[in-house]
């Protein structure tokens, strides 16, 4: 016997060949009840217990609460200022471009031709001046190792001494030049 | 609290869903213990085999606890389980390879000396064939039949699981009876 045993008004219509059909699906069903084997249960049980916690689908989330609510609300705010300023802008730009005329400040712009001596624009291109040869051979390597001077030999001068009868304080720079002895005759020219 | 709901005694099935939907996975343990076996004789009815019920059965457990989130508490909880679960049975068994079906006699008449062993095959072979009649269905014709027969619920619980008109179910259980009319003829008077 099963939970709901099937009736012939079920369907709303007399056929003794599908009620005879129902019949044979009943008794299928009640041939095949099995007692739940031992253990199955607790093997659920198990299985359940491995799974993480299940989320909640998107009606669930929406329906949770005021909160879920109050954010759509905040949502829908913000986008109905960005949309209401943007139409707004739209509007204020319109009226002032149909103000400006009324104004009177600025006469209209009217195109001033400007004579210009030298045409300019041309259809056929110009021709391009021609390539001027500009790259001269030049000889690129130069020689990096530049013949240095040899190092002149600078003498082994004696610093001069100042003498006690040379009363000019101001003591000649020796210069490479300058061949004269040392001490040589530095104020003979004062006169 | 909803959870106190089910816990104080006030066993509905709003309540339990309720409860596990917010977390509550006693109040699912709760919904497991008071259907499986109905789970488990559904499976067994559609699967013809023992292990494959218990498999399945668990399997279809599982996957409610998975969507309990998305489950908006329509129709009775059983109603929804049996639901998921013909789903997989019918599943498995697209996906099982022919084999002799031994178990489907169950042990108790194989063992017993006295049944006449045509008869047996006989008998398997007409569940088999309501088996895989019922199987054959198209979708929506099959889900009804498995529902009201397998299942056990009468066709105003069909209608809320499914979410269906009961005006529709009906003319899907009498397509689902007409389409297996021919293929279950009724029993044979030879003797």
């Amino acid at each position: 016997m099963t939970q709901h045993p099937y009736g012939p008004d079920e369907l709303d219509l007399q056929d003794a060949e599908l009620d005879r059909v129902a019949q044979a699906l009943e008794e299928y069903a009640t041939d095949r009840t099995g007692s739940v084997p031992a253990g199955l249960q607790s093997r659920i049980q198990a299985a359940i217990d491995a799974q993480p916690d299940p989320e909640a689908g998107w009606w669930a989330r929406l329906l949770a609460g005021p909160r879920s609510w109050h954010r759509l609300g905040q949502l829908t705010a913000v986008a109905a200022v960005v949309v209401i300023a943007a139409v707004g802008a739209f509007a204020l730009a319109g009226i002032m471009d149909e103000l400006r005329p009324d104004v009177g400040a600025t006469p209209p712009a009217s195109p001033v031709v400007v004579p210009s001596d030298s045409p300019t624009a041309s259809d056929s291109p110009s021709p391009s001046p021609s390539p001027s040869p500009t790259a001269s051979p030049t000889p690129t390597v130069a020689p990096t190792v530049a013949p240095t001077p040899p190092a002149t030999p600078v003498p082994a001068t004696p610093v001069p001494t100042a003498s006690d009868d040379d009363d000019d304080d101001e003591t000649p720079e020796p210069s490479d030049s300058d061949n004269s002895g040392p001490g040589g005759g530095g104020g003979d020219d004062d006169g | 609290m909803q959870s106190a709901t089910w816990h104080d005694g006030g066993v509905d099935d709003h309540a339990l869903i309720a409860a596990a939907r917010s977390g509550d996975r006693d109040a699912f343990g709760r919904l497991v213990e008071r259907e499986t076996a109905a789970v488990y004789r559904t499976c067994l009815r559609i699967l013809g085999r023992q292990h494959d019920a218990e498999d399945v059965t668990q399997e279809a457990f599982v996957a409610a606890f998975r969507a309990i989130g998305g489950y908006r508490g329509e129709g009775s909880a059983r109603a929804w389980l049996l639901r998921i679960a013909q789903r997989q049975a019918f599943r498995r068994l697209a996906q099982r390879r022919p084999t002799a079906d031994l178990e489907a006699v169950g042990e108790a008449r194989l063992a017993d000396r006295s049944a006449d062993p045509t008869q047996l095959v006989a008998a398997m072979e007409s569940r088999d064939e309501i088996r895989d009649a019922v199987a054959a269905l198209p979708d929506p014709y099959r889900e009804v039949v498995s529902l009201r027969f397998f299942g056990e619920l009468s066709l105003f619980e069909v209608a809320e699981a499914t979410g269906r008109p009961l005006g529709t179910v009906k003319t899907h259980l009498r397509r689902g009876l007409e389409r297996l009319r021919p293929i279950m003829k009724p029993a044979r008077s030879d003797g």
